[in-house]
């Protein structure tokens, strides 16, 4: 009796963590702005929370690719467009975003999203 | 017309380095050999917490160990053969599958780096070669045993060709001894250019490049094994048998040969066991018979207690190891980003090689540091003995006793990168050369970047950190115990030694506290 009630306590414990934990994410808007292929502030790092609904909000004077490593979304850039990159950040962790296919030397990533747990 | 075709054929070929110049340009930076690593750097209050552990633990095994008497540290030792269910795990069918596996596997990783396709994620040779050949071979010579001496696929295929000669045939056997000043020193010199390539070298993730390295490496391992004989040249000339076998000094198993009975009563008549059973190191001495094998289960971390083989060649071996394992973490860091940024505009004058000249000067001197701080630790170990010791002696006696911390941080620093970076194979495995094949049908497998959270990678990195040091702690204390009679002089001997120990680890410990840099 004892012991299934403590599971009964566990499962609720577990249960309303789940939740809590839902209810806490946010929607989290983040600007990315790029000048000739390298973006300014240089190198900043976004920090969300774990399952926060994440948008990248990405503008460029010239057309180029962009890369969000491990989460692995790739999206083109139009200049003087806002691209959008979005995603559930389910997993925690420093991911870099970095540009792909462009002329000039790259010089590391443009911006880590850094997802950190709750 | 000949004019033009030799043109057409100049601009095919210019082509072609267009190209692998534009595959060098866009290959994202990639540190240690090969993938991105995402790692969360450990935050500030479990630095501290680890820290502090780390101090009041090490003062506490050195107050309880100074109360033990050294001879009762004597391993406790299984032979696992006498089970039936080690027997067929450690026989000879299933090392000839394992080696049969082994060998196609280094015969597909070099045909994917030749032919297949040279995006470094869709070929299997970056992901085969750092992930699984050297972390994944690493971890399981640590915590299983010298699994390399068994898959090793050079060795095998030598072995196979040895065993297809006649038995008189000249080309069998060593044709010159290993002089015997060399030591370990080939297999030091090749396992610094191997740390170059992991580190530093711009190739190290472009299939293309591994697949020449590794033809290389075949050549030189079968020459050497030609000239000197396979173990020998297993023993002191190959880097990564020698490796893996300082790390599976650590591992709970370890194969062993007992000698003829006549050579033992030949050699000493009252001699204890671990006397009596002979080290076999690399080449798990498969042609002596069943009933003198040994499989021995033992805690961990005593294998590195016997310290009867180590020469002075193998102690540069091991810092060196050690030292290149902690440079790969360092080079990620913020401080070694700002030394190299700071460098590279300095030097301006030695045009495009120069962040490989500064990586390179910096590896080699990182090196270098770690090599004069232990021979000056040994040094005052040796003072403190009252000539128990001297330094050589004391250089040559703790030196595995750094192995637990830096298995530590192999742990720390790369168990997730494993974890996540590893899970390519099974996307590969099914199309190894980026053809579009789908051999297994998991060529479409996405790896799962949150199969590890952060914090779960946060905890086990401080767990093993702590353990590995005490471990490590306990070891040297062992050793000074065993080897100077005063207890009281063993306890003094041992405050350099801890202070090099705890300083070790709070390197490991600041570095996975630091954000990684790309």
């Amino acid at each position: 009796m004892r012991f299934v009630s403590s599971r009964r306590t566990f499962l609720i414990a577990v249960l309303l963590g789940t939740v809590s934990q839902r209810a806490f994410a946010e929607n989290r808007v983040v600007e990315l702005v790029i000048h000739n292929g390298e973006a300014s502030p240089k190198a900043r790092v976004l920090s969300v929370s774990q399952n926060d609904e994440v948008v990248v909000r990405i503008t460029s004077d010239q057309p180029l690719r962009v890369h969000l490593h491990g989460y692995d979304i790739e999206s083109d850039v139009v200049p003087n467009v806002v691209t959008s990159i979005r995603f559930t950040a389910t997993a925690t962790g420093r991911f870099p975003i970095e540009v792909h296919y462009h002329q000039s030397r790259k010089q590391g990533p443009l911006a880590y999203i850094e997802v950190r747990p709750r | 017309m000949v004019a033009r075709l030799a043109r057409r054929r100049m601009w095919r070929r210019s082509g072609v380095w267009l190209t692998s110049i534009f595959v060098v340009v866009c290959t994202p930076a990639y540190a240690h050999g090969f993938g991105l690593r995402y790692d969360l750097p450990l935050p500030l209050i479990l630095w501290i917490i680890g820290g502090a552990l780390t101090v009041l633990l090490s003062f506490l095994v050195v107050s309880i160990g100074v109360r033990l008497n050294p001879r009762m540290a004597a391993p406790v030792q299984l032979n696992l053969l006498r089970w039936k269910v080690s027997k067929v795990v450690t026989g000879q069918a299933t090392r000839f599958i394992a080696r049969l596996f082994a060998v196609g596997a280094l015969i597909v990783i070099v045909v994917a780096g030749i032919i297949g396709d040279q995006t470094p994620t869709r070929n299997l040779a970056p992901t085969a070669i750092w992930i699984a050949g050297w972390v994944g071979v690493s971890y399981l010579s640590a915590f299983i045993g010298n699994v390399w001496c068994v898959i090793n696929p050079w060795a095998a295929l030598f072995e196979w060709y040895e065993q297809a000669l006649p038995i008189q045939s000249a080309w069998r056997g060593a044709r010159i001894g290993w002089p015997k000043h060399l030591g370990v020193w080939p297999a030091t010199a090749l396992f610094i250019v191997f740390a170059w390539v992991e580190l530093v070298w711009d190739g190290r993730s472009i299939p293309s490049q591994l697949a020449r390295l590794a033809i290389g490496f075949s050549v030189l391992t079968w020459i050497g094994m030609y000239l000197f004989g396979r173990n020998t040249w297993l023993r002191h000339g190959d880097p990564f048998a020698l490796a893996f076998s300082v790390l599976a000094r650590f591992a709970p198993t370890e194969m062993r040969v007992e000698r003829q009975p006549s050579e033992v009563s030949a050699a000493n008549g009252g001699v204890t066991i671990s006397e009596r059973e002979q080290r076999v190191d690399c080449n798990c001495d498969y042609e002596a018979p069943e009933s003198l094998r040994r499989w021995i289960l033992r805690p961990p971390g005593t294998g590195l207690l016997d310290t009867k083989n180590v020469t002075p060649s193998l102690v540069v071996f091991v810092l060196v190891m050690l030292s290149t394992v902690t440079f790969d973490g360092l080079m990620a860091t913020p401080l070694w980003q700002r030394i190299e940024n700071t460098l590279y505009e300095r030097l301006s004058a030695l045009g495009n090689f120069r962040l490989a000249i500064i990586n390179t000067l910096g590896l080699l001197s990182f090196c270098a540091i770690f090599i004069a701080v232990y021979r000056a630790v040994a040094t005052l170990v040796a003072n403190a003995s009252q000539k128990s010791m001297t330094v050589d002696a004391a250089s040559r006696a703790f030196v595995l006793t750094l192995v637990p911390i830096a298995i530590a941080y192999l742990i720390a620093h790369y168990s997730s990168y494993f974890l996540i970076q590893g899970q390519l194979l099974i996307r590969l495995a099914s199309d190894p050369f980026g053809f579009g094949w789908n051999i297994f049908g998991s060529a479409h497998f996405r790896p799962d970047i949150g199969i590890v959270g952060a914090r779960f990678v946060w905890y086990t990195s401080l767990f093993a950190i702590v353990v590995g040091h005490v471990i490590a702690v306990s070891l040297a204390h062992i050793i000074a115990l065993r080897n100077i009679a005063d207890p009281r002089a063993a306890m003094r001997s041992q405050i350099p030694m801890l202070v090099l120990m705890v300083g070790y680890t709070m390197v490991s410990l600041w570095i996975i506290a630091q954000p990684i840099v790309e």
